[in-house]
């Protein structure tokens, strides 16, 4: 039997295998992961992957050939496209990614049975309309979805439980390992416990955006400036070609990791602007001080995320065990630094399998079959200040398992709405409000007994707690949804 | 606009779980505030020894909290007098 995990990435994508005893990653012919780069050319099959990276440069400029690239970040923005004038929902496009890594796997790596079935890693912040636009993109790719697991949890799955002879070691083990997840579109990052085998989420904390995609969107600012006043170009009415900016986008991300790497980079580009007939090459060369100038602030903002994190587990960086580096934005020296700065040099660790460990950790999650657990209780503050436990901890996120009727009496109708507090709380202390919702009921002065709400929990298949409560006034209930919950998992 | 805190206050009591009614399902006068109550049940609450067995001390004390007092014609939970 073997478990399989895809990690959907912004940047680069990759699925991986685990048959109980190794895990393999299904990357390329460089060994890296595939890029989440999508080249239609008319009505064929889209290229997916490195090939297509690999000819942006080339074709992007071509008419007949359109790049899709940072796919999950459309599907954050619920965007749509139009490609050669047809409609494509962001999930059909996202599909290609999945077709490819299905098919890829399939071609390459032979001695496996094909992807039917996964567990599949989402950012901690993937709303229900997200993940519902994943299940779809991976379906049409003929791939079911076991569970959603988040990504940086995954993470610490890939890097601890691999091998599980040492899960003995493990289980006598406590731990605090800071996840420090940042790729191409989103900040992750969590600190997950390890405590008599069991593996949970204590703290969460990220955000969209400000990530990888827009560390180049700041450098192409920073070399089109560059750029005009060295050629002495008014930056009014300044505009240089779609096509040429998407291959300025294709440079500024190979310089932006050139820079992890090496002091200097360079970027070079033949007609990039033209003025009055007259033409301009771009070439530029860029150290890692200027670039680390340009980013300083998101750096800093990465790092309140981290005091955050640590603020809100009640914790000093000291008692922080290991700290992982994933992403390819956290590979950033600048970052290392200052993570170097706040936990120690030996604590932090940058993984040598950082690009699939995600991947990779899904895998095992799925060949064990483990469906995450609830973390904190699910709670709703009552009138007499007391509360009620709809999901205990340890209630396993299964739509079987997890679903629950509540009928409530509203102790007062005057104001017209029931509140109903839905709260969490992590070893007994405070309650932390995680959504309030108000439900229409009647106003009219009446025998009390009359006024009721009748509410709806449960855990969703993308493994969302939906709660739906309906009073006597409207005929439609009123909804939402709990996307962040912490996730367990048990495995000794 | 801002929201008070007291929004934040729930105003519900769990009757039933997946259709089994709960232990104190049936007291949930009890848990009304005592303005309310004494809206729904007047005739309770005006009638001291029918009060005190019928509500809490809690909802006696925010009942009285809103009656208008005499001297003051101002629902001042007797702090009037006790001024004067």
């Amino acid at each position: 039997m073997v478990g399989f995990g895809i990690d959907f990435g912004t940047t680069n994508s990759v699925a991986a295998a685990f048959n109980g005893r190794e895990v393999t990653s299904f990357v390329d012919e460089k060994n890296l992961p595939h890029p989440s780069v999508i080249w239609y050319q008319g009505d064929s099959q889209p290229i997916v992957g490195r090939k297509a990276k690999d000819q942006i440069r080339d074709f992007e400029n071509t008419p007949g050939n359109k790049f899709i690239r940072s796919i999950k970040s459309q599907i954050q923005k619920e965007e749509e496209f139009e490609i050669f004038g047809k409609p494509k929902y962001t999930w059909q496009v996202a599909s290609e990614i999945f077709r490819f890594l299905k098919e890829d796997a399939e071609k390459r790596y032979r001695n496996f049975q094909a992807i039917k079935e996964a567990v599949i890693t989402v950012p901690l912040y993937f709303n229900g309309r997200q993940r519902r636009a994943i299940r779809k993109a991976a379906e049409m790719a003929g791939i079911t979805i076991k569970t959603f697991i988040h990504e940086p949890f995954a993470a610490v799955v890939g890097y601890l439980l691999a091998d599980s002879n040492r899960w003995d070691n493990l289980k006598q083990k406590r731990e605090n390992i800071l996840v420090f997840d940042w790729g191409g579109g989103t900040l992750d990052i969590t600190l997950v416990k390890l405590d008599s085998g069991c593996l949970y989420e204590v703290s969460t904390a990220g955000a969209n955006g400000k990530s990888g995609d827009y560390f180049d969107e700041l450098l192409i600012n920073y070399v089109i400036d560059t750029f005009q006043k060295e050629k002495g170009i008014s930056s009014e009415g300044f505009r240089i070609e779609p096509g040429i900016e998407s291959l300025l986008l294709h440079e500024v991300e190979f310089s932006k990791i050139d820079l992890s790497l090496k002091q200097n980079s360079s970027i070079e580009l033949f007609d990039f602007y033209s003025d009055n007939q007259k033409s301009y090459n771009l070439f530029q060369d860029i150290n890692r001080s200027q670039f680390e100038s340009l980013i300083q602030l998101q750096i800093q903002d990465a790092m309140v995320f981290v005091d955050k994190i640590l603020h809100d587990a009640r914790l000093q960086a000291s008692q922080i065990n290991q700290v992982l580096l994933i992403g390819g934005t956290s590979r950033i020296p600048l970052l290392i630094n200052e993570m170097h700065k706040t936990f120690g040099l030996t604590k932090v660790i940058e993984l040598p399998n950082a690009d699939t460990v995600i991947a990779e950790g899904a895998a095992i999650i799925s060949y064990y079959n483990w469906q995450p657990y609830l973390v904190q209780p699910i709670d709703i503050q009552l009138a007499d200040q007391s509360h009620y436990t709809v999901f205990d901890s340890g209630t396993i996120l299964k739509p079987d398992t997890a679903k629950k009727e509540v009928v409530f009496f509203c102790t007062d109708n005057r104001e017209g709405e029931g509140r109903l507090i839905i709260t969490t709380n992590l070893d007994n202390r405070e309650h932390q409000v995680k959504e309030i919702i108000n439900v229409p009921i009647s106003k009219v002065l009446q025998s009390i007994y009359k006024e009721r709400i009748v509410a709806d929990f449960r855990i969703d298949k993308d493994v969302i707690l939906r709660v739906s409560a309906k009073g006597s006034v409207k005929d439609k209930p009123v909804y939402t949804e709990i996307h962040d919950l912490c996730y367990g998992l048990r495995f000794a | 606009m801002k929201k008070s805190n007291l929004k934040l206050k729930s105003n519900l009591m769990v009757e039933s779980i997946d259709g089994v009614e709960v232990k104190n399902a049936k007291e949930q006068i009890r848990y009304f505030p005592g303005d309310f109550a004494a809206l729904i049940e007047p005739n309770r609450m005006k009638e001291v020894r029918i009060r005190e067995k019928y509500f809490t001390s809690q909802q006696i004390i925010e009942y009285q909290q809103t009656i208008v007092c005499y001297t003051c014609k101002k629902p001042c939970a007797g702090t009037c007098q006790r001024r004067s």
